[in-house]
């Protein structure tokens, strides 16, 4: 009974708040540039909605208090590095949106193969961009079935549950594009505030007095467990410092983040945007609270199931209609990023992968296109998640390493002279190629740095060793000027 | 919209310096201020420093962007 209960809940959250998005979108006509990055219409309010939508996943909302109750310290890296990644957006995404606008660019591949004037740059990064994404698309499914399998109580099967809601998400980017997920993100966003207000004031209050009584209850069982271990060891303050640095520098390098960034009806808004949205990290903080509360309540979970900690604690101690709240705004936390990461993933393929000499479409021919891949896309992962769940675990690991190599060619492309696209290319490829032989040595951590870090410190450094090997696009010479490429003085 | 020849530099450098003092601050964070005491209204210090520099970051992000409006 209180699994329907439950259930029935987060199927109507689900349902309705994709109705919400089609609704918004009804009298849209879908060319490739609205449906892909929103006609760049979005002004405040919307592309607030939008960016704050795509950072808090399931990820987020789950794992934050996980990690608070697995990790405790090296938690509160979540908090720092989205407000490190405004800090660098400022600079960086209002230059990046300039020459998207001037070039009526779609995805970020587009913004390198412009920049760069290479195509198979342009190739490269649109490959890199899918191939870290699929993980990230397959962990939303995860997150979802997590929050199935609570709110049914053991009842129902959680892949078959999962994959009808993913296709639910599916049939709805479809229809919906950019703007329909930014739509549907302003009811996800209101149901998980309140969610995590529950979670992060309600629940610790009940239980503990206050929020605070609840540390100090953490701190009674585990005395160290505020505070990071100093120096070089896992998890201590070097790991703390590379990776808030790291994933700082790459907050803003997936492709759906660009593709928001994209959609901003002009520079003024998107800075605006960034700066304000270091404020929605209080959320966090909350959730640190609730998983807090969860050590206490439910201590001696191990493994993946320190993700499910603080749903456990729902599970047990409230109502099947509370649960079936939260479950459902966790499931919207999971199914909006992924709506806007597949749209991403197909664009990119579209137009950045196909586009090398095999397809060549018009403008509804392109959406058309996108259409397709879309489903491609979905069932891609789909497939992946049902089949290799534990491998992509590991892949995840190094997901956020792996789209944060494209870093220093976005970085260096703000330079008067810029570094040759082979140099760019280069540093990608031995930046990823490192990644890929610490994450099969099974190395995390070198010299206390988080592996990441050290690649994308050797990616740069091949970049500025290799800085004018191959042609090299001059912004000032008239060759550069001729073919049109983004250059500072343009703009 | 703006004449390169020298004169004017590229690198908004006020801007940078604005928001580098926040950034820095959250960065090495962990070296200075990795204390559980004094606990700021129950919380530990290590966490109430982050907080503290998150929400004043906006500030910071703020001022930067009239410097670089002005330009």
């Amino acid at each position: 009974m209180n699994s329907t209960t439950a259930l029935a809940i987060i199927g109507a959250v689900i349902v309705a708040t994709t109705a919400f998005g089609l609704f918004g979108v009804r009298k849209i006509r879908m060319s490739p540039q609205q449906f892909i990055v929103g006609g760049r219409s979005f002004g405040a309010v919307f592309l607030w909605l939008l960016m704050a939508g795509e950072v808090y996943t399931s990820f987020t909302f789950l794992g934050a208090a996980g990690w608070a109750y697995g990790k405790g310290a090296p938690a509160f890296y979540i908090i720092c590095y989205l407000t490190l990644g405004c800090a660098i957006g400022i600079f960086v995404l209002p230059f990046v949106w300039r020459v998207a606008q001037r070039h009526n660019l779609l995805t970020n591949a587009d913004y390198f193969a412009t920049c760069y004037q290479s195509r198979l740059l342009g190739f490269l990064t649109a490959a890199v961009g899918v191939v870290f994404l699929i993980p990230y698309i397959t962990l939303q499914l995860t997150g979802i079935q997590i929050l199935l399998r609570i709110a049914g109580y053991g009842s129902i099967d959680t892949t078959l549950a999962a994959g009808l809601a993913f296709a639910l998400i599916v049939v709805f980017v479809l229809f919906g594009g950019l703007r329909g997920a930014a739509w549907a993100s302003l009811v996800k966003d209101g149901l998980v505030l309140a969610a995590v207000m529950f979670a992060g004031i309600v629940l610790p209050t009940q239980f503990f007095g206050s929020p605070q009584n609840a540390i100090d209850q953490v701190l009674k069982l585990k005395p160290n467990w505020m505070t990071l271990v100093p120096g070089a060891g896992e998890f201590g303050t070097i790991w703390f410092v590379s990776t808030i640095l790291l994933t700082g520098c790459g907050a803003f390098m997936w492709p759906h983040s660009i593709a928001a960034a994209y959609s901003a009806k002009s520079e003024e808004s998107l800075r605006r945007n960034l700066a304000g949205l270091p404020f929605y990290q209080i959320m966090l903080l909350l959730m640190y609270f609730a998983g807090f509360s969860a050590l206490i309540l439910k201590p001696g979970l191990k493994g993946q199931e320190v993700d499910q900690s603080f749903m456990i604690v729902v599970q047990e101690h409230y109502s099947a209609s509370v649960l079936g709240i939260i479950a459902g705004a966790g499931c919207l936390a999971a199914l909006i990023p992924a709506a806007t990461q597949i749209l991403a993933a197909a664009s990119l393929i579209s137009k950045n992968i196909l586009s090398v000499g095999v397809v060549r479409t018009g403008e509804g021919g392109q959406t058309l296109l996108t259409r397709c891949l879309i489903v491609g896309v979905a069932l891609l992962a789909f497939g992946l998640w049902v089949f290799q769940k534990s491998t992509l675990v590991g892949l995840l690991l190094i997901a956020y390493s792996g789209i944060t190599q494209l870093f220093p060619g976005v970085l260096f492309s703000l330079m008067r002279r810029r570094p040759s696209a082979l140099s760019v290319s280069f540093g990608i490829v031995v930046g990823i190629g490192l990644l890929i032989v610490f994450a099969v040595k099974g190395v995390t951590v070198l010299g206390g740095l988080n592996v990441g870090f050290v690649a994308l410190l050797a990616n740069t450094a091949v970049v500025l060793l290799f800085w004018r090997v191959g042609p090299r696009i001059e912004e000032d010479s008239p060759g550069a000027i001729a073919v049109g490429v983004a250059t500072r003085q343009e703009i | 919209m703006h004449n390169h020849d020298g004169g004017e530099p590229r690198i908004p450098t006020a801007a940078l310096t604005v928001v580098a003092i926040p950034f820095c601050a959250l960065v090495f964070g962990a070296f200075l201020a990795n204390y559980l005491e004094p606990r700021i209204a129950g919380l530990p210090f290590f966490l109430t420093y982050l907080i503290f520099w998150v929400l004043i970051t906006p500030v910071f992000l703020w001022f930067a962007n009239r410097l670089l409006e002005r330009r």
